[in-house]
């Protein structure tokens, strides 16, 4: 795990209890964000849309910015994301597919 | 006066302040309250059960309103619900919390919908710190317990939810294209996706639809969530 004063990544195993791990990063960097609780809560339901039912390792990225948290998760199927773009563009201010995986923005 | 007249001109009283009336409203809601403790016997212990029930009263008492016609009983019941709910997370759930930490949780759950009733919007972290008098890092700590404990499935023993079809949302529910996915879910949890996803209202907004709290509309849809990932049936989200 490498952490910057912003910014933290972590690879997650197969086994990790991926969701938690990464929901109890958001809702501090949310705080941090200044995010209102709800789109903290949103961040966190794009989370367990991403990661609820994956039973595979993945990398994770957060970065704090003022008044926004930016979510990378590598290895998201592309067929399996646009089955997903509608609800995750409700839950997050931008959706970006990146290579292999997808890049949220959560503002407020 | 009747025992559902003198709840409801105790509710008005509470939202107005009047902690006197409060007092008695928890008097006049015990039945109630107590019945309803009774669908999680064996859980929890039914005191716990039984004071947690009071919050969900007291918090449905400052957002009644008379004029819509509703029996305060039924207004008050998904809050009593919502909050016997929380008590059995806190205390049945696998996650294990520090007693302070269960506190501040519920203080910060409460918190949260005054200040999004208040203010019209979703109060931040720190705003929610300033107005409980919790240090940030507490209220840190109980929002990280409140995202665990909502991370643990919905089972809510004896909960009637509406089951009359809306065509509105039908249509809307069909825009969605979830397909056997939606089925997997109540008609309440059902109710709240549609609106989130297909109308795109607010938890706040939701939650005054459908006459629960904000914090009951964020554990519907995060157990929600959970259902509608699991694509093991139909593809996994995962490359590999």
């Amino acid at each position: 795990m490498s952490r910057h004063p912003d910014s933290i990544r972590a690879r997650l195993s197969a086994d990790a209890p991926q969701v938690q791990v990464v929901s109890a990063l958001l809702v501090v960097a949310g705080a941090q964000a200044g995010l209102p609780v709800d789109r903290i809560d949103d961040a966190i339901m794009a989370v367990d849309l991403l990661l609820g039912a994956r039973r595979t390792p993945c990398t994770v990225g957060l970065t704090v910015r003022p008044g926004a948290v930016e979510l990378a998760v590598s290895d998201v199927d592309s067929g399996w994301l646009e089955g997903k773009r509608q609800m995750l563009e409700v839950l997050a201010t931008a959706v970006t597919a990146d290579g292999a995986g997808v890049r949220l923005r959560v503002e407020p | 006066m009747s025992s559902p007249d003198l709840a409801a001109e105790l509710a008005v009283r509470v939202a107005a302040g009047d902690d006197e009336a409060g007092r008695e409203l928890v008097t006049v809601m015990r039945p109630l309250v107590s019945a309803m403790a009774a669908r999680f016997a064996g859980r929890v212990p039914r005191s716990d059960l039984e004071q947690a029930g009071m919050v969900g009263v007291l918090h449905a008492a400052r957002r009644f309103d008379p004029s819509q016609g509703t029996p305060f009983g039924g207004y008050a019941a998904p809050f009593v619900t919502g909050e016997m709910l929380a008590c059995v997370r806190q205390l049945a759930s696998p996650v294990r919390v520090p007693r302070s930490v269960a506190d501040a949780e519920r203080t910060v759950n409460r918190a949260i919908d005054e200040l999004t009733m208040r203010d019209g919007r979703s109060p931040t972290p720190d705003e929610v710190a300033a107005h409980t008098g919790l240090g940030s890092d507490l209220v840190l700590e109980a929002l990280r317990a409140r995202v665990a404990s909502t991370a643990v499935g919905l089972d809510e023993p004896g909960v009637e939810h509406p089951s009359t079809p809306d065509p509105a949302l039908q249509e809307v529910e069909q825009r969605l294209d979830l397909g056997a996915r939606l089925d997997r879910l109540d008609a309440r949890s059902r109710r709240a996706v549609v609106l989130r996803f297909g109308l795109e209202l607010s938890q706040r907004e939701i939650a005054e639809r459908l006459g629960i709290s904000q914090m009951h509309v964020s554990r519907l849809l995060r157990a929600a969530m959970v259902t509608l990932a699991d694509d093991r049936e139909d593809g996994n989200a995962a490359t590999g």
